[in-house]
């Protein structure tokens, strides 16, 4: 398709260029302009749900000052990287045992963890309200055996049951992109390291890390993008204790009807979300490529 | 000891698998168990839950708007997002790379924010909340996948058949409607299905744009979140099961074309 390297078809390099003129004009009209009145509304303010068109940062203010929103904030960041880390730590090693141990089945132990991406992330977490409720799978079980004779309630309801709920939906994401980087990495690679003397954690810190740490880390910002922002979870198994940041935000459009302090809140999520990812980006580039 | 390292690692290894299919068969199980409230011990099997989805209007009414939409999102999807490929693999420079990087930006961005930032679009032009919305809404993050696949498969493909097609006298639109989309079929196939699940199943966004209809996710969120009912348990489980034929099927249909594929390339 390198039309335009044809030297001497200024015609074609032009047509080219107008071909791109759609993606330009879908570019403005439903990324940019969004992106934009979203940070001109957080400017504005809203009293008693009238929107009053001043240009202010006190939106801002009242989000970082606001205790409630400051302990929501921070819980939220801890449970979303929590659990982010925990499911690159399960998907990483089961992507590398796939890519090592098997061949025939390979192709079918991929596609099982994939498929429940497939399956709606409103049915996987709502699978758990099943499985940690007071009289869900879990207690109904123990309780049946004699094992307890209350149900355990810090199961669900609290940050723990966000926690676990978001790794669960976050490993076939990690699991995806450390496999294409692992799957990638050539044997002889690490023949050569075997031979050269290397134990196999030396050759893991010195070769296969510094090689796939890359698929591990977008998979990592995958998990956290999901997480950070998200109010589904928290409101399907988190009640009161595990209420996150996501949950805040559609509580000032819905109830609050505070649009304006909504629209601060996602452009702090946002610009927070990509300080993270920029620092995971930049520790985790790759020594060297494989093609 | 290196028996029982493997053994370790194999435990492990299921395990990962035990985690991620057990509450989803739970549900199953739930959906088969005739009672109302979702407790071991099971009380007996029944489907009457599968038998009440047809009673409930609303459910169904959810389906076919669910359905309604996901169609649409694909059909415009499937034209822009492979149009945007074709128009970013030809050009050069620096502009494409911009622009791509620019049209990616929904697909990234947490839900509630994009949710949230379009939302306050609609409301500032005058669009009430409802099926365009909705429509366009999802748009913004299935048009990035589809250009992301398709874009992906056209760097794949030997530039020869195309300069080929021109050297011959073809103009630009017979060179792509006869040579290049035949190549591309299968990764557009592929798109459009991802595509009308990650339609269907959309919450997020659709949350901030749907008016008084509902999509049938919508509908599983205001059941599931105060009442049980044992139906949406039934309702899940059928989507699933659906979920796994048509994956199934999908893939068959890929790699049956690839192969096809690959012996046509043999034979030229």
């Amino acid at each position: 398709m390198a039309n335009s390297a044809i030297p001497g078809s200024k015609r074609v390099s032009l047509l080219s260029r107008l071909s791109l003129a759609p993606l330009l004009i879908w570019s403005v009209i439903l990324v940019l302009t969004p992106n934009a009145l979203m940070i001109v509304y957080s400017l504005w303010q809203s009293e008693d749900g009238v929107l009053k068109q001043v240009v202010s940062i006190d939106n801002y203010i009242e989000a970082l000052t606001n205790p409630v929103t400051i302990s929501v904030l921070t819980r939220t960041l801890f449970v979303a990287i929590g659990a982010s880390i925990l499911a690159t730590l399960i998907a990483y090693p089961t992507a590398w045992f796939v890519v090592r141990r098997l061949s025939k089945r390979r192709l079918l132990a991929v596609l099982l963890v994939i498929v429940p991406l497939w399956i709606s992330f409103l049915i996987r977490v709502y699978s758990w309200k099943l499985v940690l409720g007071e009289r869900g799978f879990i207690n109904s079980t123990l309780l049946s055996l004699g094992l307890i004779d209350e149900p355990l309630t810090f199961m669900l309801y609290s940050s723990f049951a966000v926690f676990l709920t978001l790794t669960y939906v976050a490993i076939p994401f990690c699991f995806v992109a450390s496999y294409s980087a692992l799957e990638r990495l050539p044997n002889s690679l690490l023949e050569a390291s075997a031979d050269s003397g290397a134990t196999p954690i030396q050759t893991f810190r010195t070769v296969i890390w510094p090689l796939t740490r890359q698929g591990a880390a977008i998979g990592f910002s995958l998990a956290l993008l999901l997480s950070c922002g998200d109010y589904l979870t928290p409101a399907m198994v988190g009640g009161l204790n595990g209420t996150m940041f996501g949950s805040l935000m559609i509580t000032q459009f819905g109830l609050t009807n505070d649009w304006p302090l909504g629209a601060a809140m996602a452009v702090i999520l946002l610009l927070i979300t990509a300080m993270f990812l920029a620092v995971v980006a930049r520790i985790t580039r790759t020594e060297g490529t494989l093609d | 000891m290196r028996r029982l390292k493997g053994f370790f690692s194999w435990t492990a290894f299921s395990g990962v698998y035990v985690f991620l299919y057990a509450p989803l068969l739970i549900i199953a199980i739930f959906s088969l168990n005739d009672s109302l409230v979702q407790s071991m011990p099971l009380s007996g099997f029944t489907t009457k839950w599968y038998a009440a989805i047809a009673q409930d209007g609303l459910l169904r009414n959810s389906i076919t708007y669910g359905l309604t939409i996901a169609l649409l999102v694909v059909f415009f999807s499937s034209i822009i997002g492979t149009y945007f490929a074709v128009a970013i693999n030809s050009a050069t420079g620096r502009a494409p790379q911009i622009l791509l990087a620019t049209v990616v930006i929904p697909a990234i961005v947490p839900g509630v924010v994009l949710g949230l930032s379009l939302a306050i679009t609609f409301r500032i032009i005058g669009f009430n909340p409802g099926l365009l919305n909705i429509v366009i809404g999802h748009l913004t993050f299935t048009v990035p996948v589809v250009t992301l696949v398709v874009l992906n498969r056209l760097r794949t493909l030997d530039p020869s058949f195309t300069q080929a097609s021109m050297d011959l006298g073809a103009n630009r639109w017979r060179t792509f409607w006869y040579v290049t989309f035949p190549l591309i079929r299968t990764a557009i196939l592929a798109a459009a299905l991802l595509t009308a699940t990650l339609s269907f199943d959309e919450v997020v966004v659709t949350f901030f744009l749907a008016g008084t209809d509902q999509t049938l996710p919508l509908y599983i969120w205001s059941q599931t979140r105060f009442g049980f009912t044992p139906s949406i348990n039934a309702i899940v489980t059928l989507i699933g099961l659906i979920s796994i034929v048509l994956i199934v099927f999908a893939t068959r249909t890929i790699e049956r074309n690839v192969q096809s594929n690959k012996s046509s390339d043999k034979k030229l």
